[in-house]
């Protein structure tokens, strides 16, 4: 399994991305499939790096691999050190209000777990661990 | 990401070419915000635009929203499938009408 570890910035969010983009191609992954977990990991990612670490510099670390179990697919699993925060229980936008009542923003783990097959969230020896695979 | 500002069939057009993402959202929308002002038709191009993502969304929500506090119209031309693909995942895709090319999207907003 191929893991790196990153500081919690913006500045460092084409290298994560990057990295992810490698093992996706290395895997075989179409042009579909590269824009929807480019934007999966994005927006996780940058979630991460805005509020994660309120009041102090973090790092995380990324897996990126081939899904061991089920139908060839990617397996990304993200972690981080900072205030918990269970993406799954962050409440979903409503997409069918009209424009001018549209917040901006709230968008980002919406769509994180629209374009994911799987996703997981938890919390262990004070980590946020996110996984999520995406078939193939 | 870029941003160029034009006329085209006798209308404003705002082209973003590239990736509408995290790290050149904020700078887009400088650029696209400097130049829709008073503006009461608009046509958005995305012909080239090659990704989008939540940051980007947030742009074109607030570009919509100016537009529309100005009494203004406004249209999509391009968008690859997967940008339209996020679009209707969002809801996006009500807020724009959604043309293949430029001078189709003008040529809609030249008939309101």
């Amino acid at each position: 399994m191929a893991q790196r570890t990153y500081p919690a910035e913006l500045d460092s969010l084409e290298d994560m991305l990057e990295f992810i983009n490698e093992v996706m191609v290395q895997l075989g992954a179409d042009r579909e499939r590269l824009f929807k977990v480019r934007l999966a990991a994005e927006e996780l990612l940058v979630n991460i790096i805005h509020y994660a670490y309120p009041d102090s510099h973090g790092e995380l670390s990324i897996d990126c691999s081939k899904a061991e179990q089920g139908e060839p697919g990617v397996f990304i699993e993200i972690r981080d050190a900072g205030i918990p925060f269970n993406i799954l229980e962050k409440q979903e936008p409503d997409i069918t209000q009209p424009m001018e009542d549209r917040e901006i923003g709230g968008l980002g783990i919406f769509l994180t777990r629209q374009v994911m097959d799987e996703i997981s969230y938890e919390r262990e020896d004070g980590q946020n661990i996110v996984r999520m695979v995406k078939r193939l | 990401m870029e941003i160029s500002v034009s006329e085209q069939y006798g209308l404003p057009v705002v082209k973003m070419s590239g990736d509408l993402d995290s790290t050149s959202a904020s700078q887009a929308e400088q650029e696209i915000f400097s130049s829709i002002d008073l503006k009461t038709q608009l046509v958005l191009d995305m012909t080239d635009c090659r990704y989008i993502s939540s940051a980007g969304l947030r742009v074109l929500l607030m570009v919509c929203k100016q537009l529309k506090a100005q009494g203004g119209t406004w249209a999509l031309a391009g968008g690859s499938e997967e940008i339209i693909d996020i679009m209707d995942m969002t809801g996006f895709s009500t807020f724009f009408t959604i043309f293949t090319t430029v001078e189709q999207a003008a040529e809609s907003l030249s008939k309101q």
